[in-house]
């Protein structure tokens, strides 16, 4: 068990080196010129003179070969210097860590109410084959699925926000932005939500749930019809297993042989698609936090991308494709968890 | 010495409603198991023989369904019993090993532990209590070093092995019947014999009833002591081991016989039973046996009804004096 | 194998999802393939008949009326961006999947064909393209090549071949080791021949059922890059473009919070439709060949 984990670690840093390639490699799709403004703040660039220019294109590493160009970079890269965010009018490491709580707070909260209702549905369907309910849920888990996230978080807005009221867009309220930057508000955890409980304002902890309501709503929507529908057809390939009939005939109640022999199981193939779900959900937020106006990672990578900002792009990049990889790492250890037989490869 | 009866069923009814139609896969089958003794069912493979074990455990899926008959188990009705009563019997007092015993343990679960959830449900003991308990079961049906053994998957150990943990998981609460579905057809023929020799020393020393289910007449001559051969979901003949052996009634049963090679004999080309079993959606009116059979006639349009032929012998055929004249020119053609 | 796809298509036409995810299709079909009978293009946009024409000049958006079914929003009709949306949903749906699919394809059976280090090299290769979120992908590519529907099909083709590639090359792998593969082999076919006569007739059914699955979602990923402003340009009959307009009137207006709700139902109602009826055909094609991965 071990010794798999400590295999999938020494992957990690292969995987994140390709990422790297990747990224320059589309960085290079753009001349040294435009690549500079992915560098330099760019209200200083246009006031640079030639000189002061090749200067910066030089300590870039610009004119170089391809190859120490990319050496160059990955040095910047391991200071942490990704370059200038037209986004943030900071530097975009900088404007990312502001942005990061947000994204995985939201991904968390919508990561539990997908695995767990997802799951219970799935089992639920399965047990009940062919039963209305099991049709129901079906038709929910097809529509479901059909449902794109931005159509479905124009709906949650226009319902949930502007009909009734309940779900405002935005991170918090405004005067709960004021407690949360006033310097006697602790930054423990840096999610906000979280932060919020631990300095005992539940006031301030409703509002950030008040507010997360729609966004994990639309995130998660998708996700359940997907888990679900995993979930309810390998619980009905499971539940037809010799050893489910073995359960039985041990003398087993009906609940501890789904429970225990067959739910275990199932989960092995909803485990090999939880990476689906984990992109699905990454790449949720970037339309979900565009539509509920929240400052994540999501609504920095759609801005970025809508005014050109190559340097937070490519930071983006890289932060989706660690979590990806990190969420991979987790999933393969789940895995070997739940199926003893992973364990000897 | 009258031995007692602890098992009987009457008029067994098992259907299954797919979606193409009904399937009568047990048709009106009964027999009796006594304590201590082995009885063999054996056919080809959809006979019933399986669906037969299963309706007495109540373990159908959704689609199959018992319309009629009884199954008296110590005198009580198991068909009258709620799902908690019936709970009590299964693993209990009834007990079952299956063909594959590679899919019939559960992968993800160590065979100490699905062996001690049935010791820890039904003898209410403590987990240590259990542990032991399946420790010393491991060791009776033979397997090497069961402390270590216990705490393995069962992808680790060989099919063998698995067989034997199985038969260890079936007999650890003592049942008074233990129901064996094919439980060799998966394995090497070495290890076959082992296994059924373990079993026939563990009936010895437990003294439970075995039904053994089979599809080889090896296996039921080596196991049983009365054999039942079905037939597409009917009782073809029931009689006593050896008195079935020397003296079939019934025209398939013989043809069974015949298409088993023997050594003594020098043969043209192996004597298989003409055709296949028919398909379960459209057996035949009457006799189901008839469109295999070289016997038969227009009468065997009506079904002929299981009668005692001799003393605990019972066949169903009409046309067995036709049959045992064959069979006398037969014996008298091999001594020749 | 006549008759067994005979067999598959009466299989297919029994089941009731099935039947009406293919007659959703046919609809769509026969939207796209009319769509200048069902929406005429005006004298304005006669030249370029995908740019909605504009039918007002008050930037607020009208309700549904007998000239405009579905409304106007920006400007422009509602019910002539759905319609001939339709032909962009489809444009790009079979763009990107013939051409993404056509790539794993080489890609998968090269690496399968030559195994060893090319082998190595191809798969890795893979990983690394199947570590970027594809949307991310997607966003950035799109936008370093200079936004437009064209780049965002590019895009969605660069890195939307990973899949197709696993999936043939695996299939290969498997069937290398059938016994008409090696039968083959043994009477002397070379391996390219076996590949092309064999083997990629008996794996292609599989890459067919995945492509109709992805493209569902492939029509999402592009609404969602013109939704995001990265697509369509403004006024593109484009379901994504469109919606990008209604985001503006979500919040409805003063008491009346549901009054826009036109520019955001029609729409998306098409959206919802399309993806549905490929998802359900991709379902029961993939629930009649291989019960097995039923979903």
């Amino acid at each position: 068990m071990t010794a798999y984990i400590v295999r999938r670690l020494l992957l990690l840093p292969l995987v994140l080196f390709g990422i790297t390639l990747i990224v320059f490699s589309m960085l290079q799709m753009l001349g040294p010129d435009k690549l500079l403004s992915a560098y330099v703040n760019e209200n200083l660039l246009d006031k640079l003179s030639p000189e002061k220019l090749e200067a910066l294109k030089e300590k870039y590493g610009l004119n170089d070969r391809l190859i120490v160009r990319y050496i160059k970079w990955l040095k910047n890269l391991f200071r942490g210097d990704l370059g200038w965010s037209l986004v943030g009018k900071e530097p975009v490491l900088k404007a990312m860590l502001h942005r990061i709580p947000y994204t995985l707070e939201l991904a968390l909260y919508a990561l539990f109410p997908v695995v767990g209702v997802g799951i219970w549905l799935g089992v639920k369907a399965s047990i009940h084959h062919n039963e209305p309910i099991d049709h129901f849920i079906r038709v929910f888990a097809v529509v479901g699925w059909s449902f794109p996230d931005f159509v479905f978080g124009l709906f949650v807005l226009m319902i949930f926000y502007s009909l009734l009221g309940w779900f405002p867009p935005g991170n918090m309220s405004i005067w709960a932005e004021e407690i949360f930057s006033s310097p006697s508000f602790k930054h423990i955890t840096h999610l906000p939500s979280i932060d919020a409980l631990l300095n005992g304002r539940l006031d301030l902890f409703v509002d950030c749930l008040r507010h997360l309501a729609g966004p994990i709503l639309t995130l998660s929507w998708l996700w359940w019809a997907y888990i679900l529908r995993i979930t309810r057809s390998s619980m009905l390939e499971v539940l037809r297993k010799d050893y489910v009939r073995t359960a039985r005939a041990k003398g087993l109640d009906e609940k501890v042989v789904i429970n225990k022999h067959a739910k275990r199981n199932a989960m092995i193939p909803v485990t090999t698609v939880a990476g689906a779900m984990v992109i699905g959900l990454m790449s949720g937020t970037v339309i979900v936090e565009a539509i509920f106006n929240r400052t994540g990672m999501g609504r920095f990578t759609a801005q970025a991308a809508q005014q050109l900002d190559f340097a937070s792009l490519l930071g983006a990049v890289l932060f989706y494709s660690t979590i990806l990889v990190i969420g991979n790492l987790i999933i393969d250890v789940l895995y070997a968890i739940i199926d003893p037989r992973i364990r000897l490869t | 010495m009258e031995k007692k009866k602890i098992l009987e069923v009457r008029n067994l009814k098992t259907y299954f409603y797919t979606e193409d139609g009904v399937v009568k896969a047990v048709d009106g089958v009964s027999f009796e198991v006594y304590e201590g003794e082995t009885l063999g069912i054996v056919g080809e493979s959809g006979c019933g023989k399986s669906v037969t074990s299963l309706s007495i455990l109540r373990l159908l899926d959704e689609k199959g369904r018992i319309e009629e008959g009884e199954i008296l188990f110590k005198g009580k009705n198991l068909l009258d019993l709620s799902e908690d009563e019936m709970r009590e019997i299964r693993g209990n007092e009834i007990a079952m090993i299956f063909q594959e015993p590679m899919t019939a343990l559960n992968p993800v679960y160590t065979i100490g532990d699905q062996i001690m959830e049935a010791i820890i449900l039904h003898q209410k003991v403590s987990e240590q209590k259990a542990r032991k308990i399946a420790i010393e079961m491991l060791k009776k049906v033979g397997i090497p070093e069961p402390e270590k053994r216990i705490d393995e998957y069962p992808h680790e150990l060989s099919g063998g092995m698995r067989q034997r943990a199985m038969i260890a998981m079936a007999l650890s609460c003592n049942p008074s019947i233990l129901i064996a579905d094919e439980p060799t057809t998966a394995l090497d023929v070495t290890i076959q014999a082992q296994i059924l020799e373990l079993m026939k020393e563990l009936q010895r020393e437990y003294g439970m009833s075995i039904i053994m289910i089979t599809h080889d007449l090896g296996v039921i001559a080596e196991m049983a002591d009365r054999v039942l051969v079905m037939y597409a979901g009917k009782v073809v003949e029931y009689a006593d081991v050896r008195d079935l052996f020397k003296d079939p009634h019934h025209p398939y049963t013989w043809g069974l016989m015949n298409s088993i090679p023997r050594l003594d004999v020098e043969y043209e080309r192996l004597n298989a039973i003409p055709g296949v079993v028919p398909d379960a959606l459209h057996f035949p009116e009457g006799c189901r046996f008839r469109n295999r059979c070289e016997f038969a006639t227009n009468k065997c349009a009506e079904e002929p009804p299981l009668v005692e032929v001799k003393a605990n012998h019972f066949s169903a055929c009409w046309h067995i004096d036709e049959l045992r004249k064959t069979m006398k020119l037969a014996q008298e053609g091999e001594t020749a | 194998m006549d008759r067994e796809y005979k067999r598959m298509l009466k299989k297919f036409f029994r089941n009731p999802s099935g039947l009406f995810g293919f007659a959703l299709l046919v609809f769509f079909v026969l939207v796209a393939l009319f769509a200048p009978f069902i929406a005429p293009p005006q004298p304005s946009n006669k030249h370029e008949p995908y740019m909605m024409p504009i039918v007002t000049w008050s930037s607020e958006p009208q309700p549904p009326s007998k000239e405009h079914p579905f409304g106007v929003c920006g400007r422009r009709d509602i019910f002539y961006g759905v319609v001939w949306g339709t032909r962009t949903a489809f444009r790009i749906g079979l763009t990107v999947t013939a051409i993404s699919t056509l790539i794993g394809l080489f890609i998968g059976s090269i690496s399968a064909y030559y195994g060893g280090w090319i082998d190595e090299i191809l798969m890795r290769i893979t990983d690394i393209f199947l570590a970027v979120p594809f949307l991310i992908a997607a966003i950035v590519l799109t936008t370093l090549l200079g936004t437009g529907l064209d780049k965002v099909m590019i895009a969605m083709i660069t890195f939307g071949w990973m899949g197709t590639a696993r999936l043939i090359r695996g299939n290969i792998l498997q069937a290398k080791e059938e016994q008409y593969v090696l039968a083959a082999k043994a009477i002397g076919v070379s391996m390219p021949g076996i590949i092309v006569k064999h083997l990629l007739p008996n794996t292609i059914f599989p890459v067919v059922i995945q492509a109709s699955m992805r493209m569902g979602s492939l029509v999402i990923t592009a609404a969602i890059l013109s939704f995001l402003g990265l697509g369509a340009p403004q006024g593109y009959s484009d379901w994504g473009a469109i919606l990008n307009y209604s985001r503006d009137w979500i919040l409805g207006a003063q008491g009346e919070a549901l009054k826009y709700w036109y520019t955001i139902v029609f729409p998306g109602t098409a959206m919802v439709l399309f993806v549905l009826a490929w998802n359900l055909v991709g379902d029961t094609l993939r629930d009649i060949f291989d019960p097995r991965l039923r979903i």
